[in-house]
């Protein structure tokens, strides 16, 4: 009889990006169990709660990890995005934690850009790698793949911390 | 900390190999890429031909690939295990002491590791 291995706890990280957010969904922190970025055509806070509900009925996250909205630098957009998933994760009693200072995992030590963690996290990760962007030029905006690496950052940085 | 798994991880590990839904459909002979999204979704349950194909596939046991499902089943079944062991051991009752059929099944249930799985 086979045994399936033991998993640890199932953590769900957002990430809020101007029309939707990035989301990374790990059990430990070698286990990627799903990733990607939901975007809308036209941003409506309600139906971006609606697709993240939806994705918590799916992967059912014992934790739920956001940035602090109180010290985020994003948009009004994006922390008003935060607070509101903050609520629904309250509201369905999901463990909501914010995340501490962002990269600081043992493994992205040394990273000190944004895109140079999104390569150490593929590196860690080897599905992510067809969807690294390329580095950004000054003048280019941020590609959006990008909230679903900044995502797997923050569950990463909280399994380096609890150990 | 251990936790309730999902249903199946078809989803993670496809995307590991870095197959798309309609691929994985291919290779295990479904009808389209959709019936792949519903297992993925939990909606419906693969035949045994598609999960015996998933674990030659992806190289993991159907019971890891499948470990929430996996869980559920064992569970089940050790519940259904001490319930049998009782209703054989209660048929016994009042026979005179030997190793008759039932409790000598009996035996073997109470020393099955499923037996004393702990269950939800």
């Amino acid at each position: 009889m086979t045994k399936p291995e033991l998993h640890n706890e199932r953590v769900l990280a957002i990430h809020p990006v101007s029309r939707g957010f990035g989301f990374a969904v790990l059990e430990g922190p070698e286990d990627l169990i799903d990733y990607g970025v939901t975007q809308l055509k036209q941003y409506d806070q309600e139906r971006c709660l609606a697709r993240l509900a939806n994705l918590m009925a799916r992967c059912e996250p014992s934790l739920l990890i956001t940035e602090d909205p109180k010290q985020s630098r994003q948009s009004a957009r994006a922390i008003a995005l935060l607070t509101a998933i903050r609520e629904l994760a309250l509201g369905k009693k999901v463990r909501w934690q914010r995340s501490r200072k962002q990269g600081r995992s043992s493994r992205s030590r040394h990273a000190q850009t944004k895109h140079q963690k999104a390569v150490v996290i593929s590196e860690t990760f080897p599905e992510l790698a067809s969807r690294l962007p390329s580095k950004r030029k000054p003048w280019e905006s941020e590609d959006v793949r990008m909230a679903m690496f900044a995502a797997c950052a923050l569950a990463l940085t909280y399994f380096s911390h609890t150990g | 900390m251990s936790r309730r798994k999902l249903k199946n991880y078809l989803r993670s590990h496809r995307r590991r190999l870095g197959l798309s839904q309609d691929e994985l459909a291919y290779l295990v002979r479904a009808s389209s890429g959709s019936k792949i999204s519903n297992y993925e979704n939990f909606r419906c349950m693969p035949t045994l031909e598609t999960a015996l194909a998933c674990e030659l596939i992806f190289q993991k046991p159907v019971g890891e690939l499948f470990a929430g499902l996996f869980d559920q089943i064992e569970s089940r079944t050790g519940e259904r295990m001490k319930i049998l062991a009782y209703k054989l051991s209660r048929a016994d009752a009042g026979r005179p002491n030997g190793m008759y059929r039932n409790e000598r099944i009996t035996l073997k249930l109470e020393h099955h590791p499923i037996y004393k799985h702990k269950h939800d």
